[in-house]
């Protein structure tokens, strides 16, 4: 089974199914990404626009939002500012080639993120993203 | 007695004046002879101030005229010495220099008088005959015989018609004649004892005539207004000598004459002689006036000469004496006919080597064979000048820079005489020029690779994404041919069964749950867009990199055939990351802009440096569009952003060196300066319209025919967004 193949990823509490939400302007990263977590235990939802990623949360429970730094509509930190502001128990992960540019941010804020850097490895985001769903899993009780 | 002057000359010959004149040279004798010949003179002719002086220490004459110049006595001297032997002797000096001291020193002590050289004839005679009639007037005529006091000589006084008297020291009158006493109507007996001081009308001329005869002078002519008897006046001349006896005035003989109406004819006469004289002193002072005026003309022109003769010297040692160019002269066929110190140092050549050979062999072998020399040549003759820069080849072979200006030389006629050549060697100054090329070159290199190093974290993040994508689609196709391969076991398993005869029924049943399982169908068709994505990221890394190497590459300095289109694309791709984030790029580019023969790189820094501005001219988010268009003679790009526009009192800085409105770190205010540069070398034009808050456009004009087809530069004027 899938569990049984992925034996080094964290295992996940099933009977919590998750929805993750992955943000980034460049079309072919975010397809990319989508391969990356197609066959993962939860669901993915992909979008270029972060002010759709923020509709959508609004209607629909996310586990965790991942999103790309530099995007022409919202810079990265500010649309996971946003969705801490909606939805504070969703993870926050922030992907990003140039982390000396976070440097701009203030503390407070980045104190929020979980920072990985473009490019990825496959098996370390996956890692990643199973970590942050059970972290929150744990913090729900 | 006469009424007019001519009648006045007439007394002349009752005396022949005597007239010495000594010059030692011969020409002037004959000459003064010949105007004389007519005049009443006695001529003696000296031809030495000795010879003159020996002359007249025997025969006094009236007038001496003498040359300044002789060889052992000055002429002034000569009259001076005659002054002091013979004073009433007239002197008059034969002068060539009116001006010299020496006869102006002549002139206040003795001379009477002054001949310029060359003389009026007409002059010359009046003047002497002027002076000898004055002198004339004082010199008194020879008195009568002394009258004898004898019975007849007794009667003869007493009846004589001419008043005579006799005065005694005291001024008394001793004896008067009938005459005498008819003549003032005096009793005889009233007129004797009486004094002359009461019998003058004016006692100081009574006194004057005393005194002159107490001094033993015989006063002639003496003229004086005596008192009548009846109380009115009468003019009287009154000759008088007195009679000495041992030293002792014994008494004074008068006659007196009336002078009442000659008086009046004197004065008339007087007068007109005055006149005369006037109109010639005035008339020996114009020629004296036209003499002086053409000894100053000669002089000046002489001076004149000097002055040319030395100014033309001073000329020639100028452009001899130049070294910095070659200064020669080149007859009409190209001849060289003259040389000068900065020929010989800037081509080698001595004067005594290259004068009367062609100028063709300052020629290279390439410009010879072209017939560059004779082409100049004749563009000189039909503009008057030509200049032009050009490799000149030194008499050692070796070539230097030089500049080179023609003038074609013609006389007042207008023909043809030469040319005059001025060569500079402008080999420093070519390879300073170039130095300047070079650091100009270095610092543009410079500002590009400064700004792409800016650029680099945004380049970096554009080649960042398609490595992360591309890399990802690796991993997520190897996990695809992993599951593929398994499925494909099974699909062979099932195959080999049938081929066996077994029942492939299990394996394909497995086959058909592991398909669904790994989603195979859409596997397949993933595939096929991981590997378009795959293709599309290498692309654009290769684009990337590409415009980066065409960027960083220096200019081989070259012009080559140019797609504007493609140089504004390749800026673009290098800035994209500036701009993707902020601003939506419009595009409207002319299809078919021809190329233009520019520097690519060059353009492309220059396109980059503008929409770098653009993206940080936009805050937030805005607009940027960009055109090409040929218009006119230009292939034209416009780069326009909806930015926050340029401050009216920063346009006129904007292209200067080292200015910036922004923060420290984000640039170094060369780009547009750059910009300015390069489009500068381009002959182009670079033009700025801004209106604060609502953006600014740029306007890039390259030449259609490239720079060297292009006029002038132009600076960049200020246009207003309409």
């Amino acid at each position: 089974m899938i569990a049984a193949q992925k034996s080094e990823a964290p295992v996940l509490n099933l009977y919590h199914w998750h929805t993750v939400i992955v943000v980034d302007d460049d079309r072919q990263v975010l397809a990319a990404l989508r391969r990356v977590l197609d066959r993962e235990p939860y669901d993915v939802v992909t979008t270029d626009r972060p002010g759709l990623a923020l509709d959508w949360m609004a209607r629909k429970s996310i586990s965790l939002a991942i999103s790309d730094q530099l995007m022409p509509e919202m810079d990265g930190d500010r649309f996971l500012e946003e969705v801490w502001k909606h939805s504070p128990t969703t993870g926050r992960l922030l992907l990003t080639g140039h982390p000396e540019r976070l440097n701009a941010i203030p503390a407070s804020r980045r104190s929020l993120l979980k920072v990985m850097l473009k490019p990825w490895e496959d098996g370390d985001l996956r890692k990643t993203i199973r970590t942050l769903l059970r972290e929150r899993e744990g913090s729900q009780g | 007695m006469g009424t007019n002057a001519l009648k006045t000359t007439g007394r002349r010959p009752i005396r022949s004046h005597k007239v010495l004149i000594a010059d030692d040279q011969p020409e002037i004798l004959t000459s003064l002879r010949r105007i004389l010949r007519e005049e009443p003179y006695d001529l003696i002719t000296c031809d030495s101030a000795s010879k003159a002086l020996e002359w007249l220490a025997e025969n006094p004459v009236d007038m001496v005229i003498a040359d300044e110049r002789m060889p052992e006595m000055r002429g002034s001297d000569l009259l001076e010495k005659v002054r002091d032997a013979w004073p009433q002797t007239i002197r008059v000096i034969l002068t060539g220099y009116p001006g010299s001291s020496t006869v102006a020193h002549g002139l206040t002590h003795g001379i009477d008088w002054l001949i310029s050289k060359p003389w009026n004839d007409d002059a010359l005679r009046l003047t002497i005959r002027q002076m000898l009639d004055d002198r004339d007037q004082k010199r008194p005529a020879p008195g009568p015989e002394p009258v004898k006091t004898e019975p007849e000589a007794a009667d003869f006084c007493e009846q004589a018609a001419v008043p005579l008297s006799s005065i005694g020291v005291d001024g008394r009158v001793l004896w008067a004649n009938r005459a005498e006493l008819d003549f003032l109507g005096y009793p005889k007996h009233e007129y004797v004892g009486k004094s002359i001081v009461d019998i003058h009308a004016d006692p100081r001329t009574a006194q004057e005539l005393l005194r002159r005869l107490a001094d033993g002078e015989t006063v002639r002519q003496f003229e004086a207004r005596l008192r009548r008897h009846d109380g009115t006046f009468v003019d009287a001349l009154i000759d008088a000598n007195v009679r000495w006896e041992d030293r002792k005035f014994v008494r004074a003989r008068c006659i007196t004459r009336d002078n009442t109406s000659q008086k009046s004819t004197e004065a008339r006469l007087r007068r007109d002689r005055d006149e005369l004289e006037t109109s010639i002193r005035e008339r020996n002072r114009d020629l004296q006036g036209a003499n002086d005026e053409l000894h100053r003309e000669t002089a000046e022109r002489q001076r004149a000469e000097d002055t040319q003769r030395l100014s033309e010297m001073r000329f020639r040692l100028l452009v001899e004496g130049v070294k910095d160019y070659a200064i020669y002269m080149l007859s009409p066929d190209g001849i060289i006919v003259s040389w000068n110190i900065g020929s010989e140092r800037i081509k080698g050549y001595t004067a005594e080597e290259i004068l009367g050979r062609p100028q063709t062999m300052f020629y290279t072998e390439e410009d010879r064979s072209a017939k560059k020399p004779e082409r100049l040549l004749e563009s000189a003759k039909a503009h008057g000048r030509i200049e032009e820069e050009g490799w000149s080849v030194r008499k050692d072979g070796s070539r230097f820079w030089s500049h080179v200006v023609v003038t074609a030389l013609r006389d007042p006629a207008g023909r043809l005489i030469g040319f005059a050549k001025i060569t500079q060697d402008l080999t420093e100054r070519r390879r300073a020029d170039e130095e300047k090329a070079r650091l100009s070159a270095q610092m543009l290199q410079g500002q590009k690779l400064q700004a792409i190093g800016q650029l680099s974290a945004g380049i970096a993040h554009e080649i960042n994404n398609p490595v992360g994508y591309i890399l990802s689609n690796l991993n997520t196709m190897g996990e695809y041919c992993q599951d593929l391969r398994r499925l494909l076991k099974v699909a062979t398993a099932a195959a080999m069964a049938r081929e066996k005869g077994g029942d492939p029924t299990e394996a394909l049943t497995e086959y058909r749950r592991m398909a669904e399982d790994i989603h195979a169908d859409h596997l397949i068709a993933d595939l096929v867009d991981v590997v378009g994505d795959c293709k599309l990221g290498g692309e654009k890394i290769r684009d990337i990199v590409r415009s980066l190497r065409e960027f960083s590459h220096v200019d081989e300095g070259a012009l080559r055939p140019t797609d504007l289109n493609k140089c504004l694309e390749d800026a673009l791709r290098i800035c994209w990351n500036e701009l993707k984030y902020k601003a939506e790029v419009h595009k409207d580019y002319q299809a078919d802009l021809p190329q233009v023969p520019a520097y690519p790189q060059r353009l492309g820094q220059v396109f980059m440096n503008l929409l770098v501005n653009a993206g940080q001219a936009i805050e937030k988010r805005g607009e940027v569009f960009l055109s090409t268009r040929v218009e006119g003679d230009y292939a034209v790009v416009r780069v326009r952003d909806t930015g926050r526009g340029i401050a009216p009192e920063h346009l006129s800085k904007l292209f200067e060196p080292f200015f910036t409105t922004k923060e420290v770190g984000t640039g170094t205010g060369l780009g547009l300066h750059v910009a300015y540069k390069i489009v500068n070398a381009h002959r182009g034009k670079i033009e700025i319209a801004s209106v604060l808050g609502q953006g600014t456009e740029f306007t890039v004009r390259i030449p259609l025919g490239g720079p060297r087809v292009a006029a002038a530069t132009e600076h960049p004027t200020d246009r207003r967004l309409s």
